[in-house]
């Protein structure tokens, strides 16, 4: 993501060196947005911890829901999964997740920060390959390889919808309003 | 309807539901920026007067709504067609992003969407 920092920099400040007093071309496809703000550090860091938080979510309730044998009723199941502190661990993690996925929307469009939570099938494949030594096929790693490009084309695209139509900004705490 | 078909279609209900979860989790966060002036202009409905607590009481409403269509779709799929078709929630949300909130979808976010779409086909094969 650190690259998405240095092409909204060069975005901002152009080819002002080669071409002084014009505006710099931007490649096709990429909107130009005149001074593109920089991908702030807050939103870097809650994509990171969200696709942290999300890794901890699914193995944690795949380790929970593991704990239950495959034949199982629903009501020993229910209380099989409530018995497991793994489920609980998924539980926090959960709340954590909520909590720091809205600090991410308060700052960046859901429509470029969604996409990051992909990285998380990728984290989870290789943990789990790492943890229970399994092969990951050649078309695992195509997979991977394509979502890893999708995450960076993504991150080329500016972070932020500017809005002059509606109402002025305002700073709210969703958890406190 | 085959068992399969039904799936299909409860699963699409599923990632309808969450792209829309995420929808009102983004409107809860940015109350105070216009989310949901916006919204309540872009989908046609009186909700600007829902407070910033309620659009993420909403949206965690939905998830809940989701995970128990979710669950109900893996009743009648198995999990290496669910879940490439659960990553279909990446276009529904860019879709409702641009629809109801406004935010511009260019060629390479879509893209990018793409991408990752035929990545999670190829990571389930």
């Amino acid at each position: 993501m650190k690259s998405v920092d240095t092409k909204l920099t060069e975005h901002s400040s152009g080819l002002a060196g080669k071409q002084a007093g014009k505006p710099a071309p931007l490649p096709a496809g990429i909107p130009n947005h005149g001074d593109e703000p920089r991908l702030p550090g807050a939103v870097i860091v809650g994509l990171i911890l969200a696709v942290v938080l999300d890794t901890i979510i699914q193995l944690t309730w795949k380790v929970a829901a593991a704990s239950v044998p495959r034949d199982a009723s629903l009501a020993i199941a229910t209380v099989g999964v409530l018995a497991s502190p793994f489920f609980y661990a998924a539980m926090l993690a959960f709340g954590a997740q909520l909590w720091n996925w809205l600090r991410v929307l308060a700052r960046a469009d859901l429509s470029f920060a969604q996409p990051f939570t992909a990285l998380s099938y990728i984290t989870v494949l290789g943990l789990s390959s790492r943890w229970l030594h399994e092969h990951v096929s050649p078309t695992k790693g195509v997979g991977v390889s394509l979502i890893l490009v999708g995450v960076f084309f993504i991150s080329r695209t500016p972070f932020r919808t500017d809005h002059p139509d509606g109402p002025e900004p305002q700073a709210v705490d969703p958890m406190h309003s | 309807m085959t068992p399969e078909l039904t799936g299909i279609f409860v699963l699409i209900a599923a990632v309808t539901v969450e792209s829309f979860a995420q929808v009102f989790l983004k409107i809860g966060a940015s109350s105070g920026a216009g989310g949901a002036w916006r919204f309540s202009r872009r989908a046609g409905v009186g909700a600007a007067g829902l407070s910033a607590r309620g659009w993420v009481v909403l949206g965690i409403a939905a998830y809940v709504l989701e995970v128990a269509l979710y669950t109900a779709a893996l009743h009648f799929l198995d999990l290496s067609v669910a879940f490439p078709l659960g990553s279909l929630c990446f276009v529904g949300v860019a879709i409702l992003s641009k629809l109801f909130l406004g935010e511009t979808v260019g060629r390479i976010r879509w893209l990018g969407v793409g991408c990752i779409l035929v990545g999670t086909v190829f990571v389930a094969l």
